[in-house]
């Protein structure tokens, strides 16, 4: 017998009728997932969304047993592209962004925050060991301060007339000269943020050097003005935006430790398997602290240049700070 | 297990490992538990996508700093700080919005054709999206703002900023599955958006009174041969038709050496001969596989005996 014989139907050979009968349905299928490509899953109506779902069964369906029956290489890769194409279309996620941003505000960010209070207290730890060092090198030394802080003209050589003018003076042209500083600040911090937490991943020996690190020139900052007896205002002026700048590096940092910890301490997972379940956490974190960056580069601008009472500087810097605690303490908990 | 089988999953294990060099992704697993094949997005293509989004997510920024530097008559920096400020807030979020609401496809990965998928087969979670996007603010936009500030920087910084540039961009060259450290972090992975048009059936067409083939005519070639020829067949606009025409002469000529055809062939009988030893070795393949017999290629003969 040849192996050309005739087959009994149509004279086609078994897997070119396999594919004669399927193909109207991969081509509608091709159709439906275009349009979902081109114009989102909601440009279908109910009936097309349920077809296209089942018409993509059974197109997975058809590339398995294609995989086996047939040697046609235009068909498998074609089933398989469409099938590709299939998962993504049927797979997307339904999430509206409405929905994902208060789901992240009313339980996502306070749920993660909780669950890393112990690495933010460890975060604040540090920048607190990091202040107390610099403002005792201070104290020992003030050449210190060129060291921890930089030279720069506000320095132990300036008078304390020009340091408590620092403190309180507004700006001659308030929008040039606020904007520019308050962006300034704005940038330091969030460049500083931003490396905390993504230099958590390297085993968290970099967050908890930049903590310390700023813990020292903040320490010795603090330390100058307490030295010229400007203690209670230096309090003052770093309340209304520092609790919510000073708690946003350390959350940031937190969510960098918290990568670090997966790294050094995976536990009985891989590590790549450990990173990403505290990227979830540490994902939020890194918002939140980004959005308290928002706020206190706000405070900042503004709040800092035109309130120069001593005790609106106080109430409105750990009000804000009350604000966020109620936040993080409270929301999202099931009564 | 039998050797010929120990033989054959070696050499698939060796086919797969070729593959992945290649950047393809043999074993992605749908939640319908039918591995799919992708291939990775190449490292020249999200350079592309990415600087296409870089360029779109200024345009807002840039609009901005204009309007005021012609409306407002504002300078030097004041102007500074409202780009600093406003590309902060359009940068990431935008990479963040685009990707979960066009599932994982920016306007420039669009323009290049490559899209961002979760590697475990389930849909791409905004968590997933919002992980990546802002490991890329450390890794690709904060260095960037480095560079341009450089001269402003002192040494050390220059140069812990090239190591830091160094370190991220060796890290996708590395990386089997050519992730960032985003990307590793988040699960993701960048993907050529799949697209395929289907080529008609060679099979479909069938000619009576063609040529017949004897069974050990058709044991010589495998799978491999097979397609090389589909391929062959379905190229109707590659070089001219005069080039064709020959390349089929010479491939004809080389079939019926190999199987040992005699009968003769008209001169320009080429294009339907094939054709027909393609359907002839096509069912001859098909069924032998469907006994369990799979014939990766001509050298299937050359395996030692089960």
């Amino acid at each position: 017998m040849t192996a050309q014989a005739p087959d009994p139907e149509d004279g086609m050979i078994r897997s070119a009728r396999f594919r004669a009968a399927r193909q109207a349905g991969w081509t509608r299928l091709d159709a439906l997932v275009m349009v979902v490509e081109r114009r989102g899953l909601r440009a279908l109506s109910f009936a097309e969304a349920r077809e296209l779902s089942a018409l993509y069964r059974h197109a997975m369906n058809s590339l398995s047993t294609a995989r086996e029956i047939t040697l046609d290489a235009a068909l498998l890769v074609y089933l398989e592209a469409l099938c590709a194409r299939g998962y993504l279309a049927v797979y997307a996620p339904q999430d509206t962004l409405g929905g994902l941003v208060s789901r992240f505000f009313r339980i996502g960010a306070p749920h993660a925050v909780r669950a890393c209070a112990g690495h933010i207290a460890v975060s604040m730890g540090l920048l607190l060991i990091g202040a107390i060092a610099g403002y005792g090198l201070f104290m020992e030394h003030s050449a210190w301060y060129d060291v921890l802080v930089g030279v720069d003209a506000r320095g132990p050589g300036a008078s304390t007339d020009t340091l408590r003018r620092q403190l309180y003076d507004g700006a001659s042209d308030p929008l040039g000269e606020l904007a520019a500083f308050a962006s300034y600040l704005f940038n330091i911090n969030a460049t500083l943020a931003i490396f905390a937490f993504a230099l958590g991943v390297f085993a968290c020996a970099p967050t908890v050097a930049l903590l310390v690190y700023n813990g020292l020139s903040l320490g010795a900052f603090v330390a100058l003005f307490v030295d010229r007896g400007l203690g209670p205002d230096i309090f003052g002026w770093l309340s209304i935006h520092g609790v919510t700048e000073l708690s946003a590096i350390c959350i940031a940092a937190a969510g960098g430790l918290r990568l670090g910890n997966a790294v050094l301490f995976p536990g009985r997972r891989t590590r790549g398997e450990a990173l990403r379940r505290a990227g979830g956490d540490a994902g939020k974190l890194a918002v939140v602290a980004a959005m308290m960056l928002v706020v206190a580069a706000v405070l900042e601008g503004f709040g800092r240049q035109l309130v120069t009472s001593q005790e609106a500087r106080v109430a409105i810097g750990w009000g804000t700070g009350a604000l966020w605690l109620a936040w993080f303490a409270l929301a999202g908990r099931r009564a | 297990m039998s050797r010929l089988s120990q033989w054959r999953d070696r050499r698939a294990a060796n086919r797969a490992a070729k593959a992945a060099q290649r950047g393809v992704i043999a074993d992605f697993l749908p939640p319908e538990g039918v591995p799919i094949r992708l291939h990775l997005a190449s490292l020249g293509a999200r350079f592309r996508a990415q600087c296409a989004d870089l360029a779109l997510s200024q345009v807002v920024p840039i609009a901005l700093v204009i309007l005021l530097a012609v409306g407002l008559d504002m300078h030097g920096d004041g102007l500074l700080a409202v780009w600093a400020l406003s590309s902060f807030f359009f940068r990431t979020p935008y990479y963040i919005f685009s990707e979960i609401l066009w599932n994982g496809r920016t306007i420039g990965k669009r323009m290049c054709g490559i899209r961002v998928i979760s590697a475990d087969g389930r849909s791409l979670s905004p968590r997933a999206v919002v992980l990546r996007n802002l490991m890329k603010e450390g890794e690709i936009l904060a260095p960037i703002t480095w560079l341009i500030a450089s001269p402003f920087m002192g040494p050390v910084a220059v140069l812990l900023t090239w190591i830091w540039i160094g370190v991220v961009l060796a890290v996708p060259m590395i990386d089997t599955r050519r992730r960032r450290l985003g990307d590793m972090i988040a699960g993701t992975i960048v993907i050529v958006q799949p697209k395929a048009a289907l080529l008609p059936d060679l099979a479909v067409t069938r000619r009576r009174g063609g040529p017949a083939f004897l069974p050990h005519q058709l044991d010589l070639y495998g799978a491999y041969e097979l397609q090389t020829l589909e391929r062959l067949l379905q190229a109707k606009d590659i070089g001219t038709q005069m080039s064709r025409t020959r390349s089929l002469e010479a491939v004809s000529a080389t079939v019926r050496a190999k199987i040992e055809f005699t009968d003769p062939v008209p001169p320009g009988g080429h294009d339907a001969f094939l054709r027909a030893f393609y359907i002839a070795q096509r069912l001859h393949l098909e069924q032998k596989q469907l006994m369990g017999d799979r014939r990766a290629d001509k050298r299937h003969n050359d395996a030692p005996a089960p």
